[in-house]
């Protein structure tokens, strides 16, 4: 396999056959808990992503350094210093933004996709692909966290990208859309059992396009 | 050692001299910048036209009946008069964790304006504290705790004056009351607030 296919294989699986959000099953903690309106999963959406670049690159960087034996503990002190280090430089440059993601950055030291990512790719290959592997599956995550954010507020609240000034700035206002004034949507899509319900609903949808997907190549292979 | 261990020492180091090199480089920034957002913070309950910049900080921290922390007080001054005693209120008896309030008072104790400024509220019923997804706190905006009229401070729900936000009963009451005791122990420690910011 040459290394465009290699790059390919690992954007087809971050964004879909082995999402993490979906397929992997990975950071349930912070995508539940997260996801109440579109506005905050695009936060942690962003904030993941910042932070599996780097971990990935820098554990590539590291990984001949790395003992098998103790590599576990390894990555962690990695995750959990990057993690602080963006932190501090986001609070001290980048102050406005780091209020509106502050909650969602501690967050992502729970996240298992981090340390899933470390163990599975980023420790056996180089940091170009690794780099590569850190976009494609945080791009992936936060598509998932996009998604289940909206579904969440359009059901919970009849809006969506409700408060976006909160995160992108006040050009973001007009992007709010209401789709009902209602004032009491669906409250259990808002809660964390509607939480469960919606992502068993994403990831069944997802199942039932490569079921269909796969039985039409079987098809064509057929004929 | 083997060099497994020794590789992991030399790493742990560095990860821990990168931490402590950014942290030393970055803690001034970060402390102006966390200063400037505290006084903006403080500064939108109260219009901005109505005192001079910047609030100074009481020296006389406020003891609270309902927790063992006592409040931060910041007073606000316009041409050298006293006009208003922002008060930082903690409470614990919301739906789901603390509830942290900041309350504004006039001199004589009736309320200017109230925020929340931190809450685990739950999404779409008790969230409706912030002022940016109802109107509810305005209606504290010029009550007071006459002698007499503590039976009025509870949801209406509850029998009392106040707005009951709906389905969100622990919630409104916990905020009705942790504004009473603010303002209770205001009127208590009014002389030491002021004069300790003459010290």
């Amino acid at each position: 396999m040459n290394d465009t296919q290699h790059a390919n294989g690992i954007w087809w699986s971050g964004l879909w056959s082995n999402n993490p959000g979906l397929v992997q099953l990975l950071g349930l903690c912070p995508l539940l808990a997260v996801t109440t309106n579109a506005v905050n999963g695009l936060g942690l959406a962003i904030a993941t992503l910042l932070v599996l670049i780097i971990t990935n690159t820098v554990i590539s960087l590291l990984r001949h350094h790395i003992g098998r034996d103790i590599r576990i503990p390894l990555f962690v002190l990695i995750i959990a210093s990057t993690v602080t280090v963006v932190e501090l430089l986001m609070q001290a440059y980048f102050f406005s933004l780091s209020q509106r993601l502050g909650i969602f950055i501690p967050l992502i030291v729970t996240n298992c996709t981090l340390l899933a990512r470390a163990e599975a790719f980023a420790s056996r290959k180089p940091i170009w692909l690794s780099l590569q592997d850190g976009l494609s599956q945080g791009i992936g995550f936060g598509a998932v966290l996009l998604v289940m954010g909206a579904v969440r507020e359009l059901l919970g609240h009849g809006t969506l990208f409700a408060q976006a000034e909160t995160l992108l700035g006040p050009w973001a206002k007009n992007l709010t859309i209401q789709l009902w004034t209602e004032p009491s949507g669906l409250l259990l899509a808002l809660l964390p059992p509607g939480a469960f319900l919606i992502l068993a609903g994403l990831v069944a949808f997802s199942q039932w396009i490569k079921l269909h997907h796969q039985s039409d190549e079987t098809e064509i292979k057929t004929e | 050692m083997s060099p497994t261990l020794l590789r992991a020492l030399v790493l742990t180091l560095a990860f821990a001299s990168l931490l402590s090199w950014v942290h030393t480089q970055t803690r001034d920034r970060i402390a102006i910048e966390q200063l400037h957002f505290e006084q903006s913070q403080l500064a939108s309950v109260l219009p901005a036209t109505s005192y001079d910049a910047p609030l100074k900080r009481a020296t006389f921290s406020l003891p609270m009946t309902n927790s063992d922390h006592p409040s931060p007080v910041y007073l606000a001054y316009q041409d050298g008069q006293p006009k208003a005693a922002l008060i930082e209120i903690t409470t614990s008896k919301g739906y789901s964790g603390d509830i942290k309030l900041l309350l504004a008072v006039s001199v004589e104790g009736v309320v200017l304006g109230v925020r929340v400024l931190e809450h685990k509220e739950t999404p779409g019923l008790g969230d409706a504290i912030e002022h940016t997804k109802s109107d509810w706190l305005n209606q504290f905006v010029g009550q007071e705790r006459a002698p007499g009229t503590h039976r009025r401070w509870r949801a209406d729900r509850l029998g009392g004056d106040f707005d009951t936000l709906s389905s969100a009963t622990i919630t409104s009451s916990a905020v009705i009351e942790a504004i009473a005791l603010g303002l209770d122990a205001y009127t208590i420690y009014r002389d030491q607030i002021w004069s300790s910011a003459n010290e």
